[in-house]
């Protein structure tokens, strides 16, 4: 009878395996060309000498639904730098989205999007007419072309000097967060005002699991826990992120080849870091400070560190964390580094890179930029990072 | 009672595999994650018009050096006979008079030793070599006054090993002035046999400079992770199917675009017109014997209002076009033009269906991997493609 009981007990925990593993997820990671239930943009500026435009597609064959915020990141007094004097504003404004089949949809974030079903569509446009949209009538009630198709709901324009991230999470038509994995995105940077340079990267996906319970806290990654009852319900953070880049004042290296580029021209490359924490709280707004942690190799094989902290959302230039990611002080052009959040910081971030490649030709002065999406290792962040939606917002749709 | 027994157990793994069964562990071409195969779908060079590509390539790998085997595709047409025989004809077939436009798939490779943690990085037109190397040789640990190549350098005497560097490695530029093509770095043990090892990641970045004009895009290499389980002959990597030693070819690429002829909808920009060029390469080449992928790819085009249009068009070895040319050569009459399309931007899913053809234009079937470019007029912006599923068949990828 006791041998009985021990093999009825060895059956329970086969039952048990299978179960564990149905609970614990297949290892996964953010991910920048794939489908996904939670979308971040973390680099989204509208500061009026630079305009984003947002791309947002449902690659699914059902109506899906999406809840969006804005963080603004901006200072509080604009053109300033941020310290303690200027904190950023970390104010947040949300919206939702709704896309049918397989629809692509998009709007300027300086102008929003109207819900306006009167827009005529780029049809009636002349062929080779030089301009079917006309930029200064987006975002308004006779944007025509240039806002046509089935809206996704009203995008509201975002205020003056914004500098911040957007982050869209897939719900259900009654607003519930759920794990439908439809939504994919770019954002294109342009600069304005006659330079009209353009970059652009992927939007940063999180897939959903099943054992999404639908409430307004988001468990990213880890185990089961008093705030995740069912465990991840989504893809955790990645641990590290690995980012090639030049060194800062790096020579551009097609510029100083070129037969013009004698005498007085000259070139450099400098790269800009935006990181935004996988773990905010919608409801209190209450960010706490990442420190993050910095690995650099350079060509040599030679290594350097560094660290800076950030809170809600930083946009740096990386000669600003440190100089030691300038070209004379690291001693080397092109560098690797792996970028982590410090042990005992609340969880992981998000990042994508933009570089500014600079040449003075001696006929002009000429900058263009090229945002990349980061690498990251395959191991994941080791705790949950936790987004939470407040109550009334998951019900209001 | 046994037969209790024995239902009790069938039961109980009957119900583990049913809930573990579900599953099923991703394994996908990913451009965000190092990895073992590293593509690099657009180097373009033409140095007459200044235009060159920056190949970036780095060792994700922080403790040992590791070795990656490259090759380029020169995907160039060139004349045959005629006043211009052998001249590069592949953006105007016109220049052949009196003889033809032929296209070619003509690879080229060499290896690169990577140090630990190292990244490198170099002009597509001009290769690194020698000096220019950051690492041209290692020292003897003993003596570190002696140079080395390898441990055998250094023995018998001093004896002790070498210290990790680049030497062995040769980049040479791409065979023409004007090339189209791709790049595709293969990780590999000293005897040159492919490793299950993730290690590699890269970065491509397309670059004209102009007295007037500077233009940068950047893409991400696409990667190609090792599974770890090794099938077959060595020299043939299989890349997804039923025994896969890397990540399968993805089933779908999805594109997100602006419509071509699309104004910039940004207030206070140029108002510069949008076009977008989509380059898609073969998962499958045969390197041995000069066989390049060959797919017709599907296109699936949905605008904004949920309509859906389709097209059709077959590629081999390497492609790059302008998207308002793959259904018509007169752009204003495409599906992917803003005026016929009738919404600013489309997503467009591309469904490649393998297909094989003799010689004289051999090709083996193939999914593709790919990667688009955004022009605005004079400025450009490159970004990946979005993947769905896994094909069912295998891609192989068969190294000399």
């Amino acid at each position: 009878m006791r041998r009985q009981r021990g093999l009825i007990g060895l059956m329970g925990l086969a039952a048990l395996v299978g179960l564990g593993i149905a609970a614990k997820p297949a290892a996964a990671r953010v991910t920048t060309e794939q489908s996904a239930s939670i979308l971040v943009f973390p680099k989204v500026i509208a500061d009026g000498t630079r305009d984003t435009i947002i791309q947002i597609t449902n690659t699914s064959n059902n109506m899906r639904h999406a809840h969006c915020f804005y963080v603004n990141g901006a200072p509080t007094t604009p053109g300033l730098p941020i310290g303690p004097l200027n904190p950023p504003l970390w104010t947040e404004i949300d919206f939702d989205i709704w896309l049918t089949k397989q629809q692509p949809t998009h709007w300027v974030v300086s102008t929003g999007r109207l819900d306006n079903p009167l827009d005529a569509t780029c049809r009636g446009a002349a062929t080779n007419s030089s301009k079917n949209c006309d930029p200064l009538d987006s975002g308004t009630d006779h944007a025509d072309c240039c806002d046509a198709g089935f809206d996704p709901g009203h995008v509201p324009p975002v205020v003056p000097d914004f500098e911040g991230e957007l982050k869209c999470i897939e719900v259900d038509a009654s607003g519930f967060p759920e794990s439908g994995n439809a939504l994919k995105g770019e954002a294109t940077l342009e600069t304005l005002n006659g330079v009209g340079d353009v970059s652009k990267y992927n939007g940063i996906g999180l897939k959903g699991f099943d054992t999404n319970n639908a409430d307004g806290t988001l468990c990213l990654g880890g185990g089961v826990s008093g705030q995740c009852p069912s465990g991840a319900e989504y893809e955790a953070c990645p641990q590290t992120w690995l980012l090639d880049h030049p060194a800062i004042g790096a020579p551009d290296l097609v510029v100083e080849e070129q037969e013009f580029c004698t005498g007085a021209c000259s070139s450099s490359v400098s790269t800009n870091l935006t990181v935004v924490p996988c773990t905010e709280n919608f409801e209190t707004q209450t960010p706490q400070p990442v420190t993050l942690q910095f690995t650099i190799t350079n060509e040599f094989e030679q290594t350097f560190s560094a660290s800076t902290t950030f809170t809600c959302w930083a946009s740096f230039d990386l000669e600003d964390i440190n100089s030691i990611f300038e070209a004379s002080n690291i001693g080397g052009n092109i560098l690797q580094t792996r970028m982590r959040s410090a042990s005992g910081t609340p969880g992981g971030v998000m990042a994508v890179l933009e570089e500014t490649h600079s040449a003075h030709t001696g006929s002009a002065d000429l900058v263009a930029r090229a945002a990349q999406n980061g690498h990251t290792t395959f191991v994941d962040q080791a705790g949950a990072d936790i987004i939470t939606i407040p109550t009334d917002q998951i019900q209001g749709q | 009672m046994g037969q209790v027994r024995w239902a009790g157990w069938t039961v109980a793994i009957a119900t583990a595999l049913v809930i573990s069964g579900g599953q099923v562990v991703r394994a996908d071409v990913q451009s965000d994650r190092p990895a073992a195969i590293v593509v690099y779908p657009d180097i373009d060079v033409d140095v007459d018009h200044n235009v060159d590509t920056v190949i970036r390539l780095a060792n994700t790998n922080q403790s040992s050096a590791i070795l990656a085997w490259c090759f380029y595709t020169d995907a160039n047409s060139h004349c045959s006979g005629g006043s211009a025989d052998g001249q590069v004809c592949t953006s105007d077939p016109g220049v052949c008079e009196g003889g033809f436009c032929v296209p070619s798939c003509q690879e080229t490779d060499f290896r690169i030793q990577l140090t630990a943690g190292q990244p490198i990085e170099w002009r597509a037109s001009a290769g690194l070599a020698d000096s220019d190397l950051p690492l041209q040789n290692g020292v003897c640990q003993h003596n570190p006054l002696r140079g080395c190549g390898s441990d055998a350098d250094c023995n018998p005497f001093p004896g002790g090993s070498c210290t990790q560097s680049n030497a062995g490695t040769r980049i040479p530029p791409v065979p023409e002035t004007f090339f189209e093509g791709e790049l595709r770095c293969i990780e590999i043990d000293a005897k040159g046999v492919p490793l299950a090892s993730n290690d590699l990641k890269g970065e491509g970045i397309l670059e004209t400079a102009t007295t007037t004009n500077l233009d940068v895009a950047s893409y991400n290499a696409i990667g190609i992770q090792a599974t770890g389980t090794p099938s077959g002959a060595t020299n043939e990597l299989v890349l997804g199917g039923s025994t896969p030693e890397y990540n399968g070819c993805p089933n779908y690429l999805i594109l997100d675009h602006f419509f071509d002829g699309a104004t910039d909808p940004v207030p206070n920009s140029n108002e510069n017109e949008i076009t977008t060029d989509l380059v898609l390469v073969p998962c499958s080449t045969d390197f041995l014997r000069q066989i390049p992928g060959a797919a017709v790819v599907q296109y699936l085009v949905f605008n904004e209002f949920e309509q859906r249009f389709s097209t059709s068009k077959a590629t081999r070895c390497f492609q790059e076009i302008q998207i308002s040319n793959i259904d018509t050569p007169q752009n204003n009459n495409s599906i992917f033009n803003v005026n016929v399309a009738g919404t600013l931007t489309g997503q467009t899913r591309i469904n490649a269906i393998g297909v094989s053809s003799p010689p004289p234009n051999a090709a083996i079937p193939s999914g593709l991997l790919g990667i688009a470019v955004e022009h605005h007029e004079t400025r450009s912006a490159a970004f990946n493609l979005n993947q769905q599923g896994a094909r069912d068949a295998a891609d192989t990828i068969t190294v000399p």
